[in-house]
């Protein structure tokens, strides 16, 4: 594991690089490669309380899947974790987004493997979408893993804006945080209230259903994904973790999904073979891929390498 | 400033972020801050991070880092328990920032486990010169039960709050997994004369400390029993005592930690900046 800085000298951001584990034989001959073959993962986390609460579990996620031979980059975003900056410093998504380009690369620079995964869990899926669908040079060779999405911006911010009112109603006293002018506080971070207008203008429907990449869903919410990626069928797998990212009392609650992170392992073969050229007819919308094996299937399976 | 990750301990496997200043004192002690519960380095909701930059507007170096097996810091061989990692884990950060940065002085902050953490490494290691000991040790007092068991029912929002709890709860929530998390951070017994006397010998070799108690953490009703728990006058000048009514215990709400954070600035300033 090789913790360091990167990416703009005025902005660095906070990166965990997990190198993948050598092949059988390669330790001790080093003419032996590594697998080539498999992709590098970057893990784009969630913001806010979500970030302090996956935290322990993406690092796990993370390690497995080094071990199981994938280069893996965690990052912090700017304003987040170790990362420079505060919150109050961004004004767009734009920034966010511009970081998962950084982090991006700055993986392909450590790992020297050019394709990609991104693992996007909650409102990281959505901006890994939109920085990808942005950016064709980005999305070349790149494909996405929405784990837990965030559906809508509006309703994300609805529910977490229930939790801030909920918290403050039961307080110890009365109390009105005082919050600077044109900034909104939210389960303890101050957000800019154009950064604030960009989250609710996001809708994973509409954003996925312009990406021109392999894109994956793991999810284990009742929503329908009744949408398709102009790339390809839109893989759909759903997970039985508890869904309990609304619930005031588990905020700073360590989320530690034991379903979800196997899945998630699972799914990754298939994005490793994907062609970005792979342009079929769309399949029928929230299908779920003949080729993945059922959730009854892996939780009877002993493959599942998660701790 | 400029912040940077470092590795340090046995195989370099602990790992952290100095935040350097931009003219650091040399004048100073260096400040570590410890892992509050399992959260890592950066601490709950962001507080070691701007606890750590604050400390630098006013050039003071620091460095946060995970104790083993939390964040990136791998687990340290042997069979320890929590409180014996933490010690060895801080003796490996005190060794590495006199190595590579001179330092000779240490101030250690932590909340929760952290200042437990912190009072066990204060109690042991004479380098340490200062500490900020955030919802730490606390016993209960005559004055403690009485604000808890009387007059805290004499308050109409605590029955309402109360109610309102009780009434939204979920069945799933009323699992008491606090108890083993508690092992692990505060399995230590201490008996309130050890505590003192621990406290009484930093004192008398020249330490700075301050104490930081929030109402979410229900064992500190204010400065009335804290003088009693252990026979310390905060007085404002080797002992400095805060308790803040309205924050929670991991100071969720950005201008209560924005007040812990400058109250522990000015705190430092005061202590070890004044000349």
């Amino acid at each position: 594991m090789h913790c360091h800085y990167f990416g703009n000298s005025d902005a660095p951001l906070f990166g965990v690089y997990h190198a993948p584990r050598k092949a059988r034989g390669a330790r001790t001959n080093p003419e032996i490669n590594t697998d080539q073959t498999k992709p590098a993962i970057l893990i784009c986390p969630p913001i806010g309380h979500e970030y302090l609460r996956t935290h322990w579990c993406l690092r796990r996620v993370a390690s497995s899947l080094a071990r199981s031979g994938y280069p893996v980059l965690r990052f912090d975003y700017q304003g987040l974790g170790d990362s420079s900056g505060d919150t109050l410093d961004i004004h767009s998504l734009e920034t966010w987004e511009s970081n998962i380009r950084q982090a991006r690369q700055n993986l392909i620079d450590e790992s020297g493997v050019q394709k990609v995964i991104v693992v996007g869990l909650r409102l990281g899926g959505l901006l890994a979408a939109e920085a990808l669908t942005r950016s064709v040079e980005d999305s070349n060779n790149t494909s996405l893993i929405l784990w837990d999405p965030v559906n809508r911006g509006s309703d994300y911010l609805a529910g977490l804006r229930r939790m801030q009112a909920e918290m403050l109603d039961l307080w110890y006293c009365q109390l009105s945080p005082k919050v600077p002018d044109g900034c909104q506080e939210i389960l303890g971070s101050l957000y800019r209230n154009e950064l604030i207008h960009d989250v609710e203008a996001l809708d994973i429907h509409e954003n996925i259903s312009k990406a021109e990449f392999p894109v994956g869903v793991l999810d284990g919410s009742e929503v329908s994904f009744s949408c398709v990626t102009m790339e390809s069928e839109l893989q759909v797998t759903k997970h039985r973790d508890p869904a309990d990212w609304h619930l005031l009392s588990q905020i700073e609650t360590a989320w530690l999904p034991s379903n979800g992170p196997q899945l998630l392992e699972a799914m990754l073969p298939k994005f490793t073979n994907n062609s970005q050229s792979n342009k079929t007819a769309p399949m029928p919308a929230n299908t779920i891929s003949p080729a993945l094996p059922s959730t009854s299937e892996l939780s009877s399976a002993s493959g599942g390498q998660f701790e | 400033m400029i912040e940077r990750v470092v590795s340090f301990g046995p195989n370099q496997s602990l790992s952290g972020i100095v935040t350097e200043p931009a003219a650091p004192r040399s004048d100073c002690p260096t400040v570590v801050l410890l892992n509050a519960g399992i959260v890592h380095r950066v601490g709950p909701f962001r507080l070691n991070v701007n606890l750590a930059r604050q400390l630098a507007s006013i050039g003071v170096r620091s460095l946060r880092f995970d104790l083993s097996g939390l964040g990136e810091s791998r687990i340290r061989a042997g069979k320890l328990d929590a409180s014996d990692r933490a010690l060895l884990d801080v003796k490996d950060a005190f060794s590495f920032l006199e190595e590579k940065y001179n330092a000779s002085e240490f101030v250690l902050m932590g909340l929760c486990s952290g200042a437990f953490n912190a009072h066990r490494v204060a109690t042991r290691d004479a380098r340490v010169k200062g500490a900020v000991f955030m919802d730490g040790i606390a016993f209960p007092t005559l004055t403690y039960h009485l604000h808890r068991y009387c007059l805290r029912f004499l308050k109409p929002r605590f029955w309402r709050n109360f109610m309102k709890r009780k009434l939204n709860q979920k069945p799933a929530e009323q699992f008491a997994g606090d108890e083993l998390a508690e092992q692990e951070f505060f399995g230590e017994d201490l008996s309130r004369a050890e505590i003192k006397q621990a406290f009484s010998s930093m004192l008398d070799r020249g330490s700075k400390l301050f104490f930081i108690y929030t109402e979410g953490y229900s064992e500190m009703v204010g400065q009335r029993q804290f003088e009693a728990m252990f026979g310390l006058k905060a007085d404002g000048t080797d002992v400095c005592f805060q308790y803040y009514s309205e924050a929670d215990h991991t100071f969720r709400l950005v201008q209560n930690r924005q007040r812990a954070v400058e109250d522990v600035g000015s705190w430092f300033q005061n202590s070890f900046l004044a000349s």
